[in-house]
């Protein structure tokens, strides 16, 4: 999972404020258009650089917008940081295994969420392998109880008002999923300060909104330096994780903040995943799982209405999952795990499948990349 | 699901070496993070002991010894600083109340590269103490990158350089 291991530092409760107004093309345009205003802004917020931008009838409105947004990002650092002593997280990881902990709606939602993934990858993504995440260097060391030897997502129970509480020890960290569900959050302010359009970028997990196409790159893991076309997206959102910037020695080996929750290890393999979907949580979540299985995520990916790139500088291949974009844009923004129709959904699926998502260990993602090389040639 | 995916040979068209984004100008910064004020430039050149001291208090180097320093009309201070990461250079813009409490900070602009100049220590001085963005020919036009994620730790660790560069020089003044 990538982690929030640089939020120590991050200036998540200042106050920040920001203006100004730079006219865009379409104030130009058409006479009959009613003006806009695009306002483009970064702060630093979640260890990483978050871009806002926003399009609204005129520049209060867009600098409002923006203003609310980077307000909205800035609470999620504050729940769901490992890092701060008084975020959900941390009063978590210190108590909720002695007795029942209240958190915030947001994070009981971003837990909900969680456990629901837990459950449909059965176990391929886990937000209880922070102790994997500070033996490899990414988080620090907390005192404190030490977690459960084989403590999991399925662990934690979700209490009515608002309380958590773990069955055993456990470390969890949102790492892998709070930094898509804050973009989600940016652009829910946004929209709802009345900005017409949106993009938010938090450290290249990033959403779009409004009727405008944005193209999107990436970088080349071989050489991040370069940046690649990848894809356009409308109403939808992108995340990328990869091992370039992030990568720590584990045992002699040079890892990314990956972690199989199988292997309780991070991963070794040196790839570049993106995913897209409706929402940034899931995106982001999604490309961990991907990272993982590989291929034989593109039941899941199938379920959620998600498409995924991997690129692989080693076997010098990439691979590119089934487009169901056509029903992403059909597909009700509010729907995913949070609904028990999805993992009855996931519950359905063929019994190979299953067991392909659970064994394959991230070593083994060359290989069956030429698998599906292999079957992709044979159709 | 596996033979669903497509696989291609990695044909990575590299579209550039580096970008560069401007965000706000020097007028547009201030008037962000003290709307309505004006600003009388208030420039220090930090001695060898200010500097070893700012060191020491903030636990970051001090590479320059030019701190781009305005009083603002309505109490509080405005600073503009670069840092320097292993690819990236930032401008941001960091506002202190009269109390020296942080009031705002905006990044102005970003650029970064992965030529070989950055490993050339002349060529990253030129950055040193400037406004200018002309020196670098970068794409500009890329908007949305998605990628793994660059640290801002460069800018948390300006931001400490900066207060402690306040407490020693400017609070007294």
């Amino acid at each position: 999972m990538r982690s929030f291991s640089q939020n120590r530092s991050a200036l998540a409760s200042r106050d920040f404020r920001c203006a100004t107004t730079v006219p865009s093309p379409s104030r130009i345009s058409a006479a009959t258009m009613p003006a806009s205003v695009e306002l483009r802004r970064a702060r630093p917020l979640l260890g990483t650089i978050v871009e806002i931008r926003a399009t609204a009838s005129d520049a209060s409105v867009a600098t409002r917008a923006i203003e609310r947004a980077f307000a909205a990002i800035e609470r999620v650092h504050r729940l769901m940081s490992y890092h701060e002593k008084s975020s959900d997280i941390a009063r978590l990881n210190a108590s909720a295994a002695q007795r029942p902990t209240t958190v915030h709606p947001w994070t009981r939602g971003v837990l909900r969420r969680a456990i629901a993934l837990h459950r449909c990858t059965r176990g391929q993504f886990d937000i209880a392998i922070a102790p994997v995440l500070t033996r490899g260097g990414w988080l620090p060391r907390t005192a404190g109880q030490r977690a459960a030897p084989r403590a999991t997502c399925a662990d934690i129970v979700l209490l009515p008002r608002r309380r958590v509480r773990f069955l055993r020890p456990l470390r969890i960290d949102l790492g892998g999923i709070a930094k898509g569900y804050a973009v989600d959050r940016a652009i829910a302010a946004l929209r709802s300060a009345g900005a017409t359009a949106g993009v938010v970028n938090a450290g290249g997990d990033l959403r779009v909104f409004g009727s405008r196409s944005e193209p999107v790159y990436v970088r080349e893991p071989a050489s991040p330096g370069k940046l690649t076309p990848l894809t356009t997206l409308r109403e939808a959102a992108l995340a990328t994780s990869a091992h370039y910037f992030s990568t720590r020695r584990w045992r002699g080996e040079s890892c990314s903040p990956v972690i199989d929750p199988k292997l309780r290890r991070p991963s070794a393999a040196r790839l570049s995943v993106s995913v897209c979907a409706r929402e940034c949580w899931l995106a982001d979540a999604l490309c961990k799982i991907v990272w993982l299985a590989g291929p034989a995520a593109g039941e899941i990916l199938q379920a959620q209405r998600a498409r995924a790139w991997v690129f692989d500088p080693s076997s010098r291949m990439n691979a590119e999952s089934p487009d169901h974009k056509t029903r992403l844009n059909a597909f009700p923004s509010s729907c995913g795990p949070k609904h028990d129709d999805h993992s009855s959904r996931v519950r359905r699926r063929s019994p190979q499948s299953a067991s392909l998502l659970r064994s394959d260990p991230p070593s083994a993602f060359a290989g069956r990349m030429n698998q599906a090389k292999l079957a992709a040639d044979a159709l | 699901m596996r033979s669903n995916w497509l696989i291609v040979p990695a044909t990575l068209a590299a579209s550039t070496s580096g970008y560069a984004t401007i965000y706000l100008t020097l007028e547009q910064a201030q008037a962000a993070i003290f709307p309505g004020a004006s600003f009388s430039p208030a420039p220090v050149t930090l001695t060898p002991a200010q500097r070893t001291e700012i060191a020491k208090t903030s636990g970051v180097h001090v590479r320059n010894a030019e701190v781009r320093a305005w009083r603002v009309s309505s109490g509080g201070w405005f600073f503009v600083d670069e840092v320097i990461g292993k690819h990236e250079f930032i401008t941001y813009a960091l506002g202190l109340n009269a109390n020296g409490a942080v009031r705002g900070l905006e990044i102005m602009d970003y650029r970064e590269t992965y030529g070989y100049e950055v490993r050339d220590a002349k060529w990253r001085a030129q950055f040193a103490g400037k406004t200018t963005r002309s020196e670098l020919k970068l794409d500009a036009d890329i908007k949305n990158i998605s990628g793994a994620t660059l640290s801002s730790r460069h800018i948390t660790d300006g931001v400490k350089r900066l207060l402690a560069t306040y407490a020693l020089v400017f609070a007294k003044s």
